[in-house]
């Protein structure tokens, strides 16, 4: 997968939040993207996945500019799987529901086959008996399981989390991370936003260091936590790993 | 519990009727007579009701939507209508247009009648339905977005079934005021219920009694609204 920035730059109000970003993302499966809070890596996610448009620049991914139109960025989000931070399951549906309504109103499934295949990832993802379930009634874990598995649903192109593990207590965490890292063996590709540094350094093989409204390094895993280039990636990591 | 409260207030009732009964002067037999006059009324007044119901819901959801518009003046228009709705009294509205299409010869009373209410209610419809909507999170929006659904569609299957929930309570306290509000109707002559009950009350000399029934018909439609309301939030009942 190529992600190339050329020029991109987002404000909201007087804020600038990316600026004047040119960068190249080239990786086979998961794209790690870190950094401080409110360093723009959200904003940058949230870029990829449609739901805002860069004040300025272009963005295109394995070669094709991202669109500017609100019909045509519809479209695009339809193909792509995004899971949030967190509460980005809808309360008043069952787990199965909420993975059945974009298969049904946004892919025009047949209702039974929409069935079938959302049946298929709740049993995948050891969430079968949990299919009647509203969001209320499951562990912040199972919620995430359950968000992962309607972005899957979809069979995207790619996918992207916005922290998907922050919301989450340790055990929870580690429920989901593996399950993340089951989803790296199928190839799909995948960009995170993340602060489980050692997910990334295990399951990235990019990973781009997003400070200052900028991209301050991009490197390998290895490279990025086993010398990094820059000063602020050296404080930013021994501030993070140091306890 | 609940036994001794239904017991206490059907002694209470009870108590207030054999007073009632006492002091009147027992003209029960001629109200009987009129019980036509009343049924036709009580029928008349179900289908203002009904007809306001499904007009005023209409028009306040539009008005709700025109209240969120990004066109500055539709927004502004709405605004005035519920403000100005909102701080007269039903009676003086319902003086005052009914004298105004008079002067321009229309006389239908229940067409106006019915018209009227359901402008009335639609104003409280309105901020009502555009409070539930704005009760929804901008991450629940979000995720519709994600997921490509388009604005209908969220209206559709996220907002709304949501937002109802929310509402519910003020929704059916607001359609049980519009019955008893119809009650207003009869000052221009409309012959529903009230009305029916004052033209028996006139006919027969009658004092308390045709008052009893007038009550009890209107409970019976209200006390159903009620208890359907609080069937209808245990089945959207969710935690968020």
């Amino acid at each position: 997968m190529k992600i190339e920035l050329h020029g991109v730059s987002k404000r909201f109000g007087a804020q600038s939040v990316l600026a004047n970003v040119t960068a190249t993302l080239e990786f086979e499966h998961t794209l790690a993207l870190i950094g401080p809070s409110g360093g723009g890596k959200s904003t940058l996610l949230r870029l990829l996945a449609g739901l805002i448009t860069p004040d300025e620049g272009i963005i295109t991914i394995d070669g094709h500019a991202l669109p500017g139109s609100a019909a045509a960025l519809r479209a695009y989000r339809a193909q792509i799987g995004i899971v949030f931070q967190a509460f980005n399951l809808f309360p008043h549906l069952s787990a199965l529901e909420n993975i059945l309504l974009p298969l049904t109103q946004v892919h025009r499934l047949a209702p039974a086959e929409a069935t079938t295949r959302a049946q298929a990832v709740l049993e995948r993802f050891q969430l079968a008996a949990h299919a009647g379930k509203r969001p209320a009634e499951l562990s912040g874990g199972q919620r995430q399981r359950v968000a992962i598995a309607r972005a899957i649903a979809i069979q995207p192109k790619f996918l992207l989390f916005d922290e998907p593990t922050s919301a989450l207590d340790p055990e929870m965490t580690a429920e989901v991370l593996d399950l993340l890292a089951e989803l790296r063996s199928e190839g799909r590709p995948m960009i995170l936003v993340t602060h489980a540094m050692g997910f990334a350094r295990h399951t990235a093989d990019l990973v781009a260091f997003v400070s200052g409204g900028n991209l301050q390094e991009i490197a390998s895993p290895d490279r990025f936590f086993g010398s990094p280039n820059r000063p602020e990636v050296r404080q930013f990591l021994e501030r993070v790993l140091r306890y | 519990m609940r036994i001794a409260t239904v017991v206490v207030l059907a002694a209470i009732l009870a108590a207030a009727c054999w007073l009632l009964l006492a002091a009147s002067t027992s003209n029960w037999t001629s109200i009987w007579d009129y019980r036509d006059v009343f049924w036709r009324g009580w029928l008349l007044t179900i289908r203002i009701s009904l007809s306001a119901l499904a007009l005023s819901t209409i028009a306040g959801l539009l008005l709700a939507f025109a209240r969120r518009a990004s066109f500055l003046p539709l927004r502004s228009l709405a605004l005035i209508y519920i403000e100005v709705i909102r701080g007269s009294p039903l009676l003086v509205q319902i003086l005052f247009i009914w004298t105004a299409v008079g002067l321009v010869h229309i006389d239908d009373r229940l067409l106006v009648g019915t018209l009227i209410l359901s402008g009335f209610s639609s104003a409280y419809l309105a901020e009502m339905i555009r409070s539930g909507i704005e009760s929804i999170s901008t991450s629940q929006l979000e995720s519709a977005r994600a997921i490509g659904l388009t604005p209908l569609q969220t209206y559709r299957f996220v907002i709304f079934p949501q937002a109802i929930r929310h509402i519910l309570p003020s929704l059916a306290g607001q359609f049980a005021s519009l019955i008893k509000d119809s009650s207003l109707l009869s000052i221009i002559g409309l012959a529903e219920f009230t009305q029916a009950a004052q033209q028996v009350n006139s006919a027969t000399y009658s004092t308390l009694e045709s008052y009893v029934p007038l009550g009890i018909g209107y409970l019976l439609l209200t006390l159903p609204i009620s208890t359907l309301s609080r069937l209808l939030e245990r089945r959207f009942h969710y935690e968020n």
